[in-house]
């Protein structure tokens, strides 16, 4: 195996590109250390055991009075972070800000149907539902690729 | 039943009757104004009763909205199921204490009622409804775009 380092300065975030010729341990190896490095949030099951959440398995953030909880499609972990801090660590990796308590990854959202209100109703991969508030709809919608007051 | 959830649908609900409450007394007391005749203490109490009843009604919506099985059909759905309790409400208001108002009248009340508030419901879902599949459209090419978590290419 060869290695390859790469300094480029215009980069917003490190980048790795693993090439292969065949997916084999030690490439599946590879791509579990470098997730283990970029795509875990520490967290808290609701039996009080510590864990390491894959974020991209996470499908929304939610606040609940003072605390922050993850939603994967099937548990609820608390987070020691704000959605706050959330909002701008996680934004390069598709998650955006739909109303004052939740964040929701873009890449977990199966159908987007209005709400009353010009609001906006999306549904996700688990079958749950979060609503887009009003003043969120534009950033969602620059989010994924539209103009804001498009 | 949800208490917070209950308790947060009764706040919108009064935001919301509270202020179609004002403008409608605003909008009286000008048609009266203009006219150059009393306001009858009657037709408050009217418009009283009818917005309590609005704002029972809107908080049991805003509530049942809410609710997980409400949330897999489209609002519009909703609103419609609402749309007799909302009409008897209006309706009952009008003609209490009216001697004037006849049945034939009623009947043309209640198609008016019925035709300008499902018209109005359905334009405004499928306009929204438009958008949101162009939104659709974008969050296909997005999801192709951004695959989960940097998988395979």
């Amino acid at each position: 195996m060869r290695l390859f380092l790469k300094e480029i300065r215009d980069l917003k975030e490190t980048e790795v590109e693993i090439r292969y010729k065949e997916k084999d341990t030690e490439v599946e190896n590879l791509v579990s250390a470098v997730n283990s490095v970029s795509d875990r949030l520490p967290a808290v099951t609701e039996g009080g055991d510590n864990v390491l959440l894959i974020v991209s398995k996470i499908l929304y953030f939610d606040a609940v009075d003072r605390y922050v909880f993850a939603y994967s499609a099937d548990d609820v972990y608390k987070v020691r972070k704000t959605l706050y801090d959330l909002e701008e660590e996680y934004a390069s990796r598709s998650f955006v800000r739909i109303s004052k308590a939740s964040i929701v990854n873009i890449n977990a959202v199966r159908k987007i149907s209005p709400e009353e209100g010009r609001r906006l109703r999306l549904l996700l991969t688990n079958g749950e539902t979060v609503i887009v508030s009003r003043g969120y709809v534009s950033g969602f919608k620059t989010a994924i690729g539209m103009k804001g007051d498009a | 039943m949800d208490t917070k959830r209950l308790s947060e649908s009764v706040r919108k609900a009064f935001l919301i009757s509270t202020s179609l409450f004002s403008l409608t007394v605003v909008l009286i007391a000008l048609v009266f104004a203009l006219a150059g005749e009393l306001i009858f203490p009657s037709m408050m109490i009217r418009v009283f009763i009818i917005f309590t009843v609005i704002f029972i009604l809107t908080s049991l919506k805003v509530y049942i909205s809410g609710t997980k099985s409400a949330l897999k059909i489209p609002y519009v759905v909703i609103n419609l199921i609402f749309l007799p309790f909302y009409m008897g409400a209006t309706l009952s208001g009008l003609f209490l204490f009216n001697n004037e108002l006849t049945v034939s009248n009623l009947f043309v009340y209640v198609l008016l009622f019925l035709a300008t508030f499902t018209v109005v419901q359905l334009i405004s879902y499928f306009t929204q409804k438009t958008k949101t599949d162009k939104m659709n459209d974008a969050l296909e090419i997005y999801k192709k775009e951004h695959r989960y978590n940097g998988d395979e290419e």
